[in-house]
């Protein structure tokens, strides 16, 4: 997976990771970074989305993952550039499959380092699966 | 002299017209190497068949992979490989990369087929009702009487499901990073897939789930263990036997890394250029295992595919190949001789040795990772090959040796009909000349003397007589004369019908001896003038048939061309092995026949010209100046016209496209007839004409 080479701010970031064909993630040293990256996003027009299924519901859309994430996050992140996603609901067993449209849509990943570190370690290879990247 | 057009007429009665031009939908998928029509798409000549229903949820969209990018070194063989898989219904494994495009080369084909995909990706779950199916709270419950619960179908048994039209992908990411019990779960289903049995849900209070390979196909996908994957280990390699294992680069070779990054930006096209032979034709039905006892060379080459797989077994377990590859794996002794028979079955191309050597690149090479590795294996693999034994006879030049033969070698076939050295004709040209009169008689031998007397042409070097004594001899019982055939006039021009129907005309006129061809002009707009001006006879010497084969009377193109094949091996070749040549030609007609007898009925005029091309047409039929040449040689040195009744149906082709055949030859001249491949008629024959 390709990320961007140190774009100069978290604003520059967001401009041009629009329209790629894979999820992006914003990188934050800690808590007090996300928090700031988080706004940002939302005055950019980037819906919080609590679940996976509505990172769908708005162009431009971000998640904020933490080491207890469901495993359908990475399900999504692995699936999105294949051009089909399917989402899977444990509880009442059922697939939801959805077909990213890559020229309008963006969604990204927040997360910071720590948390990052932990789900790498459990084998859930975020930066190996997303695309562009951000951190400052 | 009877008009062709209206002998034409006679002969065919309005196929050509009634036929009209070819409005079959089908586009020609010959070398594209993705090719689509309206049923079916074809990777690389692996054609599957589209779903029906092609929508549809888990269908993905097309136009998602309008960008996709057809390199000639990853994609397109991916693509092809998993087109084999997914025809045999076999599972298949493929260790690669994850920057490959794994996931989305099966997406994007499913895409293009119409077919369902379920996908399940196995890293961190650890659940097995995820993928086979739980027991929830009945979320329609209304009244009492309803269940409390109900089983809901997991992400793996809802691609086992059987509906009708629709064909279904169980892809299964990551599959090396599942939790053993997982995959303990998973190779259950598998093994009830490859019976085409039942799965039992335990889940479900043993449900029985009827799954079906031919409606359900399961594709695993893994990155290579370790080589900075974090929590893939290898798998068991007696897991691995269930799969059809292909393994990927880890990485994307700089030169397809290189193809891709021009395609995308428009610097090269989206679909890159490649050779023919990675293209794999499947049989439009599979040959049976009985059948596959008549292939010629079956038997040897299957005892060198033995000591090939205990060779390749050896390489593998001294570690000469896959060394550095994480992933241990084997060349398994039951599960790759099975796979490799059902390979030859359904992709047998006429070429026994070709199509082996496709089943063992398929099931063996690509397990391996290193190009020096297949290489390795490759050298193996090419003497995997079925070496016809060539006869030789007189024609090159040496004495054959009486073949020495254990008690073993020699089969019950063979005992039956001893094979007897053939005698070649000894000594300069004249003298072959003169015993080839004294086994056919003076009056069915035209040599120089004869073809500088009628055509007027003295050549400058005489070909030596290609035939031993012994085909002579059976060429007189066959009743085929021996003629000398030249391609040129005197004054160097192309021996066309034109030129001969002048010479003729100047001779015969005098003689009264009537036409060699009616009006110069009729059959310059019957046969097109190219083939009337410039098409001349093969030069050479040739054996052939005065009459047409009586068996051959009443009977289409192709019953013709059988009748041709049971001529040679019990008439011309008796006692003798068939030469390679024909040998080959054979096998290539037996391969094609089953297609040609549909198309006849379904597009006759391509069935007409594939039927010409055969190399077995090109060897024992006449084409249309030969048919010319033989009668015009024989009437003027022997005042006898044959064919005076019949038709002879050639090789050649006219411009409409149906098959010419020549006959009926009077006082005003040979006929000429233009013929759909599929009629039968009791004047039409074939008349065998061989040069080798």
């Amino acid at each position: 997976m390709s990320h961007t080479s140190n774009p100069k701010s978290i604003e520059e970031f967001l401009f041009v990771m629009q329209g790629g064909k894979e999820v992006g993630l914003v990188i934050a040293k800690n808590e007090e970074e996300l928090a700031s990256f988080a706004k940002v996003m939302d005055g950019f027009d980037f819906k919080l989305s609590e679940n996976i299924a509505d990172l769908f519901k708005f162009p431009k859309t971000y998640f904020v993952v933490t080491p207890d994430m469901d495993k359908d996050v990475y399900d999504f992140i692995v699936q999105y550039p294949t051009g089909q996603v399917e989402i899977f609901d444990k509880k009442l067993m059922q697939s939801q499959t959805l077909s990213p449209d890559y020229k309008k849509q963006g969604i990204i990943l927040l997360v910071d380092k720590d948390n990052l570190n932990k789900i790498q370690e459990k084998g859930f290879d975020l930066l190996g699966n997303t695309g562009p990247a951000f951190q400052s | 002299m009877h008009s062709p057009e209206r002998q034409f007429n006679a002969l065919t009665p309005d196929q050509e017209k009634k036929n009209g031009p070819s409005h079959t939908p089908e586009t020609t998928t010959e070398n594209v190497p993705i090719a689509e029509t309206e049923s079916a798409m074809s990777y690389l000549g692996v054609s599957l068949e589209k779903s029906k229903s092609g929508d549809g949820q888990f269908v993905p969209k097309r136009e998602q992979y309008e960008d996709f990018i057809n390199d000639k070194d990853v994609a397109l063989p991916l693509q092809r490989d998993i087109a084999v898989a997914l025809l045999s219904g076999e599972p298949l494994l493929v260790d690669g990369g994850t920057s490959l495009g794994k996931t989305t080369t099966v997406r994007k084909m499913a895409a293009e087929l119409g077919w369902e995909i379920h996908y399940a990706n196995l890293n961190g779950a650890t659940d097995v009702e995820d993928l086979m199916g739980r027991y929830i709270p009945n979320p329609h419950k209304n009244k009492p009487e309803d269940p409390e619960y109900i089983f809901a179908d997991g992400k793996v048994t809802s691609g086992l499901r059987q509906e009708e039209g629709k064909v279904k992908v169980v892809i299964l990411d990551e599959f090396n990073a599942s939790a053993p019990n997982i995959l303990i779960r998973l190779h259950e289903v598998l093994d009830s897939l490859e019976r085409s049995g039942d799965v039992i849900l335990s889940e479900d209070a043993s449900e029985a789930v009827s799954v079906n390979k031919e409606r359900t196909k399961i594709i695993a996908l893994m990155n290579p263990p370790g080589k900075g994957y974090f929590g893939r280990e290898p798998l068991d390699p007696a897991q691995l036997r269930r799969w059809v294992y292909k393994k990927l680069p880890s990485e994307l070779p700089e030169g397809t890394f290189s193809y891709s990054t021009d395609a995308l930006f428009g610097a090269e096209p989206a679909s890159q250029n490649v050779t023919p032979d990675m293209f794999l034709k499947a049989r439009e039905e599979a040959l049976t295992p009985e059948q596959l006892q008549e292939v010629p060379g079956m038997r040897e080459v299957l005892e060198k595919y033995k000591e090939f797989h205990k060779a390749a077994k050896e390489l593998l377990k001294n570690r000469k190949v896959a060394e550095d590859q994480p992933q241990p794996f084997t060349f398994d002794d039951r599960m790759e001789p099975r796979r490799v028979r059902d390979f030859v079955l359904r992709f047998y191309t006429g070429d026994i040795n070709d199509t082996f050597q496709q089943a063992l690149r398929y099931y063996y090479a690509n397990k391996l990772e290193s190009e020096a590795d297949r290489k390795k294996l490759g050298e193996l693999i090419r003497l995997v090959e079925y070496k016809p034994k060539v006869a030789e006879s007189k024609r090159k030049g040496t004495e054959r040796e009486e073949k020495k033969k254990t008690a073993e070698e020699v089969k019950p076939e063979a005992k039956k009909a001893e094979i007897v050295p053939e005698t070649k004709l000894e000594g300069p040209v004249a003298e072959q000349i003169e015993v080839a009169i004294e086994k056919l008689g003076k009056e069915n031998v035209f040599g120089p003397k004869e073809i500088e007397k009628i055509f007027g042409v003295r050549l400058a070097e005489v070909p030596e007589i290609p035939f031993s004594v012994e085909e002579l001899e059976r060429a007189e019982k066959l009743g085929q004369m021996l003629l000398l055939r030249v391609d040129k006039t005197a004054e160097g021009k192309p021996m066309s019908l034109e030129a001969m129907a002048e010479i003729m005309t100047k001779r015969w006129k005098d003689e009264e001896k009537g036409d060699l061809l009616n009006t110069a002009d009729s059959w310059k707009s019957w046969v097109g003038e190219e083939l009337f001006t410039k098409e001349s006879p093969r030069t050479g010497w040739a054996l052939v048939l005065k009459d047409v084969l009586p068996e051959s009377l009443s009977k289409n193109y192709l019953e013709q061309t059988e009748v041709i094949i049971t001529t040679l091996k019990n008439e011309a070749f008796k006692d003798m092995d068939v030469p390679e040549e024909y040998a080959k030609a054979i096998a290539e007609f037996e391969f094609k026949k089953a297609k040609l007898a549909k198309l006849i009925k379904k597009d006759w005029k391509k069935a007409a010209k594939e039927l010409s091309e055969l190399k077995i047409t090109q060897m024992t039929r006449q084409t249309f100046p030969e048919t010319i040449y033989d009668l015009a040689t024989y009437y003027d040195a022997n005042s006898e016209r044959l064919l005076s009744d019949k038709y002879a149906w050639s090789a050649s082709l006219r411009p409409g496209g149906s098959l010419v055949s020549l006959g009926r030859f009077g006082a005003s001249g040979v006929d000429g007839s233009g013929c759909f491949p599929g009629v039968r008629f009791g004047f039409l024959g074939v008349s065998l004409s061989r040069r080798l």
